[in-house]
């Protein structure tokens, strides 16, 4: 595996580091690669997708209110299983690509 | 009619007004424009604060002279100075979603008045129109040119929500209504104010849509007040140092402010940043869910936002540009410009929008717009946060100027009418969601009830108020365990308050919410949401029986009764002194994940009946004993079971 060097931090588990010149987007708590800074780090998480009642103790079934079937996705660290991020989507809906460097 | 008038250009009639870079302006008006490059460094600092005070006091002139509670105690309004030809320089600590809109109105004035009917010394321009720019029809501009040796040397302006400008429904938020021709009329600019004095005529054509016209009365009182006590506290400031020093500071308030935006602009990289979120039912009896998506692209010192892939425009839930604008601008004030005073201008200087028209976010005439106050605007906030946020989380020090989504994410709308208890008709717009709570922080909790970030002179009026404005007693008001969103950092808690009619027979409810079904405070860097809105109902309760009993009941569980959910849009509901009605306000987001968060502070948490042991367990993986002690090896293996639980359900990439 080529040395990286971290190029910044990215919030709170997130860093980009320049690997072999490229910058990558790597777990801040692990180290673990997740792709380049240019895509989706969400794309190299694990993800959960669940019912949208398991985002919080006070969310309801939305079927009360709304036809759309509604989910939160969690993404997790391949490495150390930290939650680097949820969204809260329409089931079907392309995964958010919150983060694009340049 | 209306494909043709969409049709036409971004000129605040079928589409919203966008101004290009160089407004057009009638030689029939004169502007000042004479500039003395030399100030020196204290005059500067003198006059600056000067300016800054002149436009404090015309917010609370507003305050002082307006008897409506949305004044008084929302602060829902914004008093602003600006240049000659219509650019910010202070705008006010209070409602920061005005910052899209009052220069845009400023500037359509110049483009469409100067000629005729032409701006002249003395007068004042009145609009309330989405399509030129307010957030919806309730929210009305009120601008003063001041003039100086009969020229236009700057403007005061200011934009109020009042509290009922007619519509199908009290308080003017319209949650049935089709387009706007069921709505509040809007009004482009029109000259309401000559040689000091409102039109009456304009003022009686103004006053007959309104269920409350002596309110909206003070109102009209309160904002040319507002104006006049402006523009007199600056002629008297260019009267002591001269037009030019005073122009002087004028721009270099907006310069200083540009540069320091630019400065912190530096500090980031460039790239793209987005985020989506989904409003829910457009109008009353539907049933869908819509996508908002907002994007901001930073490119060198220029930060380029758009709204491509928000749903088309539908039912009652839609904004034009100006409360998109707006939006985005509350998080740049707060985020970017904490720091100075409110001087916008230079910042937005450096902004670029990129509007998809006929959208939810940008929607052309004739679209229902009245509830975009409560529901858009909010939604579009909300979003602003996140991808500003994981913008200046790439700068480990800007990393601190982020809170997370927060302060009523969506607005639970509860207005009631009716009678009060003389007999009288009231109209009343609940404005506890004013207590709404504060996201997290990249270092520290959110804040419980803190209150609305953006707007941050504003207040909940206590209940006493509450029990005066309507005829209705407060049962409870209280904080909401386990509504502020789960994470590193938790998310601020928010409350929960149930009333009953009091000495009437009956209260007319409206709701108009979204974030009921749809959790909208979205988490952060894998914090949880916040909690969503809601509204519980009991019919034909025992309520009346308990409080001649003594007793003042404190859950609804304790009542018998029919127990139901409002609809996020719901009309109609009548509320007899037997129906109990409870409103709870949506939470603040969390940051970071749950189970990193420190133990003890959530014991410290479950101390003080913020989380419920059940939330600390299931979402923080925490455990703690009979005496309210962490235990860390339950505590430890509870987290590994979490870690294992999330392995063992999740899809690898592929």
């Amino acid at each position: 595996m080529a040395t990286a060097e971290v190029q910044f931090r990215l919030g709170e588990y997130l860093e980009v580091a320049a690997s072999d010149g490229e910058p990558r987007f790597r777990c801040a708590k692990c180290g673990h690669d997740l792709g380049p800074a240019s895509g989706n780090y969400k794309e190299h998480a694990l993800r959960r997708v669940a019912p949208l009642e398991e985002a919080g103790p006070l969310v309801g079934d939305p079927s009360r209110f709304i036809d759309d079937r509604m989910e939160i996705r969690q993404f997790f660290c391949p490495g150390c299983v930290t939650q680097l991020d949820t969204e809260i989507n329409r089931a079907g809906e392309p995964i958010i690509w919150d983060i694009e460097l340049h | 009619m209306t494909a043709s008038i969409a049709e036409t250009s971004w000129d605040g009639v079928g589409r919203s007004y966008i101004p290009d870079h160089e407004i057009r302006i009638s030689p029939a008006v004169a502007l000042h424009r004479e500039t003395a490059e030399d100030v020196d460094p204290i005059s500067y600092e003198v006059i600056r604060h000067n300016l800054w005070n002149i436009n404090e006091e015309h917010g609370s002139t507003i305050v002082k002279v307006s008897g409506s509670p949305i004044a008084v105690f929302a602060h829902d309004f914004n008093p602003s100075i600006l240049t000659e030809d219509g650019e910010f320089v202070f705008f006010g600590p209070y409602l920061q979603f005005h910052a899209g809109m009052l220069d845009l109105n400023v500037k359509w004035t110049l483009e469409n008045r100067s000629e005729h009917p032409g701006i002249r010394d003395g007068d004042m321009f009145f609009a309330n129109d989405p399509w030129v720019g307010t957030t919806h029809q309730q929210d009305a501009a009120m601008m003063c040119p001041v003039f100086w040796e009969g020229r236009i040397f700057c403007w005061v302006a200011n934009l109020l929500h009042f509290a009922d400008v007619g519509g199908g429904t009290p308080g003017s938020f319209c949650p049935e209504a089709n387009d706007v021709f069921e709505e509040p009329v809007p009004t482009p600019p029109l000259r309401m104010v000559e040689n000091g004095e409102i039109r009456p005529d304009l003022e009686a054509q103004f006053l007959r849509r309104s269920r409350l016209p002596e309110l909206c009365a003070l109102d009209l009182r309160a904002v040319v007040a507002g104006n006049t006590v402006a523009k007199n506290r600056i002629l008297a400031l260019v009267e002591r140092y001269g037009p030019g020093v005073v122009k002087g500071v004028m721009r270099r308030v907006i310069s200083a402010g540009e540069e320091r935006f630019v400065r912190r602009l530096e500090r980031l990289p460039d790239g793209v940043w987005r985020d989506v979120n989904f409003l829910e039912v457009a109008k009353t009896g539907d049933r869908r869910a819509y996508k908002i998506a907002l994007e901001v692209r930073k490119e060198g010192d220029r930060l380029i936002f758009s709204n491509r892939g928000t749903d088309p425009q539908t039912g009652a839930i839609n904004i034009t540009y100006a409360a998109l604008r707006g939006g985005i601008m509350c998080p740049i004030n707060a985020f970017f410009l904490h720091d100075s005073l409110y001087a916008i201008g230079g910042a937005l200087r450096h902004i670029d929008i990129e509007p998809e028209p006929g959208t939810i976010t940008c929607a052309d005439y004739p679209a229902a717009c009245s509830n975009g106050g409560s529901t858009g605007v909010h939604i579009v906030i909300g979003l602003a946060v996140n991808v500003l946020a994981k913008m200046l989380a790439c700068d480990t020090k800007m990393a601190r100027s982020f809170c997370c989504q927060g302060g009523a994410t969506q607005w639970p709308g509860a207005t009631m009418s009716g009678k009060d208890r003389r007999g009288n008709d009231f109209g009343a717009f609940l404005l506890d969601p004013m207590a709404g709570a504060i996201g997290a922080f990249s270092f520290r909790d959110g804040v419980d009830v803190g209150g609305l970030w953006f707007d941050a002179k504003g207040t909940a009026p206590n209940v006493e108020h509450n029990e005066w404005a309507s005829p209705a007693l407060f049962l409870y008001r209280r904080e909401k365990p386990d509504s502020g969103g789960a994470g590193k950092f938790r998310g601020g808690n928010s409350l929960e308050l149930a009333w009953v009619p009091h000495k009437t027979d009956v209260i007319m409810q409206t709701t108009t919410a979204c974030g009921c079904a749809i959790p909208t405070a979205r988490g952060l860097f894998g914090g949880l949401a916040g909690s969503p809105n809601r509204y519980d109902y009991v019919e034909g309760s025992d309520v009346q029986e308990r409080l001649r009993g003594g007793t003042v009941p404190q859950d609804l569980d304790e009542l018998r009764g029919r127990r139901r959910e409002l609809l996020p849009k719901e009309t109609g509901i009548a509320q007899t002194v037997h129906d109990v009605y409870q409103l709870a306000i949506s939470g603040a987001a969390g940051y970071g994940d749950p189970i990193d968060r420190d133990p003890e502070a959530v014991a410290r948490d479950l101390a003080a009946g913020l989380v419920t042991p059940e939330t600390a367990r299931r979402f923080y993986g925490v455990v703690v004993d009979a005496a309210g002690h962490v235990d860390e090896e339950a505590t430890a293996h509870r987290r590994e079971e979490i870690r294992e639980e999330r392995r063992a359900s999740a899809e690898r990439p592929s």
